[in-house]
């Protein structure tokens, strides 16, 4: 079966200019996302994972460098199509889980179908659907503030997941949570994206939470320097298990 | 997104804040409510005037004048008329009546004479026409009171509602202004003594000189019994249309003066080189009544094309309402200042939320909120902030207008305003609340598009 690349960058370059220095934030990157898949971009802080990640989302231009998602190159859009292709491609989940603080949980994981124009009663029906997804059936008219932060990173997983996208973006979706609660969320994550065989994209700075992914980008100074295969090694795992 | 949706979302976000939305919404009210009530005190003095015009004949009422006669306190002539030489007669009222598109020509005698009840006297001025005109000019009676009758040789008058305070003591010269005191008269009910010649009256008072200045035995005045047939309603303070002068029937005031003056020359009346009475009977003026205001700048070229002077209120209307239209502009502009305030105000929250809302709004872009949208959300904001303000600031106008109203119902009424110095009309409502909207929105313009421009990335920065 041959693998559909739902991401494709290449030569990927962002420089920043910082008062007379240049910052290459990320300098020459190259890779294939397939579709389906768990990928983690693992690197120390600075290292250029958010950079990365805002650019694959078309939140930020490439200084230099081609971005092709889902057949069509988002370094040439401009805004207007920036948020249009967001809009219809793309799931996201934030470190601060970004709630509104007015809405309830259901209200909040409806928000970016009303920005599709879809009506309250469907879009309604859908949220709380994905909210029995993410185990949070009691919680549903709770506040932001009403919630402890694993709680309200599930809702923040629901309104990713609402959209249908092809692809969901996280960047440190677990850098607010307790080591505990970290695992619940990306075991949640990690069920949630084999299931219906979506696109997961997770920036971290964290090894281990890093091996729930597929495949593994590891860098290093806006550089990818090692890609690891975690899908294999547990199938080849499996199958030693198997064996014996 | 749906409108219902913007909506939502806009009304929400001003209800997080209710005590500045309703500080900002405040600003608005007290704009708004200046801006309608300052243009609603220039409409109340345009409505009194409106309603002045048609007490005194409306609009399609013409003055017709020709050479003077009688004695009248007031005279109208503009002064780029010329003097007609031309008297109104009976003859003359036949051919006004005869002009198409007239529909009622009557003749118009003032003249003065002295009114006497026990030791009050005063100078009455009497205005004598047809009962057709009298009848045409909708004189308010007190009830009980009815037009002079016509056809007799009773005069009969309706008083003024001032007159009463023009009497003054014939002894001690002491009138109303004077005393503070109303004489003792019923209009309604007393039988006054009239009369006519008030030349031979002044003598007798006075003492008679003649030409060669002796003094001589003077003619005796007669005086005349007259009555009410009614009172113009309203106080001796309300100032009206029928204030001052006392109206009758010209063919009973005429067969008056008639015998009155037998032989003579009445005052005011045109005579021959050699002091002889014509035969003929001179007006003051004609009421000419048009019978549609198409048809009155006709009518008016024909009668000045007869050699008379006409006015109409046509010329006056013109004249005021470019008076007010200024009188209405500067009172409309002190209260745009109030309104431009709230604009800022308008303006300064929407600036304040955005600070508020840097997340939130960065987070509606990456989730793939259209630009418009966020642009929209924020206008709609501002616009409902103006709305609210327009419709609480419209309910306060009410309020205040009918305060005004009511505190100056005295006032207002000396002054001449017959309806209240302060008139809401409806367009003025309408006007006012998308006008208020309007200024919403355009403070709230800026700010929302910055709202739009704010960079996505704002919401994935952490602190
Ligand atoms: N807007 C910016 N202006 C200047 N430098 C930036 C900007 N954003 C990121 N950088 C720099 O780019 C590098 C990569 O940043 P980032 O992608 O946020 O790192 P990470 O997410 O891996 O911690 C850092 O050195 C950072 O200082
Ligand atoms: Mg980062």
């Amino acid at each position: 079966m041959p693998v559909e690349n739902v991401i494709e960058v290449h030569n990927l370059y962002k420089l920043y200019r910082v008062g007379d220095s240049i910052v290459r934030a990320l300098n020459g990157v190259s890779f294939e996302i397939h579709q389906g898949e768990f990928c983690a971009i693992v690197g120390t802080s600075g290292s250029g994972k958010s950079t990365l990640l805002n650019m694959l989302a078309g939140l930020e231009k490439p200084t230099k460098g081609e971005i092709i998602v889902g057949g069509s190159h988002i370094e040439s859009l401009n805004e207007d199509q920036l948020v249009s292709f967001r809009r219809n491609n793309v799931g996201f989940i934030f470190q601060s889980f970004h709630l509104i603080g007015t809405m309830n949980a259901v209200e909040n994981v409806a928000l970016p179908l009303s920005f599709r124009g879809e009506k309250r009663s469907s879009r309604m029906r859908k949220a709380d659907k994905m909210l029995d997804l993410v185990n949070l059936k009691k919680h549903k008219k709770h506040l932001p503030n009403q919630m402890s932060g694993g709680q309200q990173q599930r809702v923040g997983v629901a309104r990713a997941l609402v959209m249908d996208p092809k692809i969901i973006f996280a960047d440190e979706p677990t850098g607010n949570l307790d080591s505990h609660t970290s695992e619940e969320v990306m075991h949640l994550m990690q069920d949630v994206v084999r299931k219906h065989n979506k696109t997961l994209v997770m920036v971290t700075h964290d090894e281990h939470l890093a091996s729930y992914a597929d495949r593994v980008f590891h860098i290093i100074d806006g550089e990818i320097v090692r890609v690891e295969e975690k899908r294999q090694k547990e199938e080849e795992k499996e199958q030693i298990h198997e064996k014996i | 997104m749906s409108l219902t949706d913007l909506l939502r979302m806009s009304i929400g976000n001003l209800k997080r804040r209710k005590l500045r939305t309703f500080l900002t919404v405040l600003g608005v009210i007290i704009g708004t409510a200046s801006i309608v009530v300052m243009i609603s005190l220039g409409l109340g003095l345009q409505e009194s005037m409106y309603k002045e015009l048609e007490n005194s004949g409306g609009l399609t009422m013409l003055t017709v004048t020709g050479q003077g006669a009688g004695e009248s306190m007031f005279y109208y002539s503009d002064s780029d008329e010329e003097e007609s030489t031309k008297y109104i007669t009976d003859e003359t009222i036949q051919d006004f009546e005869g002009i198409e598109h007239v529909s009622l020509a009557a003749p118009v005698y003032s003249m003065s004479a002295y009114a006497l009840k026990g030791r009050y006297m005063c100078y009455l001025n009497i205005e004598a026409t047809t009962p057709e005109a009298l009848a045409a000019q909708n004189i308010p009676i007190k009830e009980g009171g009815s037009l002079p009758q016509s056809g007799g040789n009773k005069l009969e008058f309706v008083y003024g509602n001032g007159i009463i305070q023009q009497f003054y003591d014939k002894n001690t010269n002491e009138g109303y202004w004077e005393s503070g005191e109303l004489p003792d008269i019923d209009m309604e009910k007393d039988t006054l003594f009239l009369i006519l010649d008030t030349e031979s009256y002044d003598q007798a008072r006075y003492g008679y000189v003649d030409e060669n200045g002796n003094a001589g035995q003077p003619r005796a005045a007669k005086k005349t019994l007259v009555k009410a047939s009614g009172v113009v309603e309203g106080d001796p303070d309300t100032y009206t249309p029928f204030y001052y002068s006392a109206y009758c029937d010209i063919t009973t005031l005429k067969s008056l003066l008639r015998k009155e003056f037998t032989g003579r020359v009445i005052p005011g009346q045109p005579s021959t080189k050699t002091g002889k009475p014509y035969n003929f009977f001179a007006y003051s003026s004609a009421k000419v009544k048009v019978d549609d205001l198409d048809n009155v700048e006709e009518v008016s070229q024909v009668l000045r094309g007869m050699g008379y002077n006409v006015q109409s209120n046509v010329e006056f209307l013109e004249s005021m309402q470019r008076e007010l239209v200024v009188v209405e502009a500067v009172l409309g502009g002190i209260g745009a200042v109030s309104l431009l305030v709230a604009a800022i105000g308008i303006a300064n929250t929407m600036m304040m939320s955005i600070y508020e809302r840097t997340k939130e709004i960065g987070v509606f872009k990456v989730l793939g909120c259209r630009l418009k949208n966020i642009r929209q959300m924020f206008l709609m904001e501002a616009g409902f902030i103006g709305l609210l303000g327009g419709i609480i600031g419209n309910i306060l106008s009410f309020l205040l207008s009918a305060t005004i109203n009511f505190l100056f119902a005295e006032t207002g009424s000396s002054m001449g305003l017959s309806s209240g110095i302060s008139y809401i009309p409806l367009w003025l409502i309408a006007l006012s609340i998308g006008f208020a909207v309007l200024v919403g929105m355009m403070a709230g313009y800026f700010p929302a598009l910055r709202a739009m421009r704010l960079s996505p990335l704002e919401a994935i920065r952490n602190q």
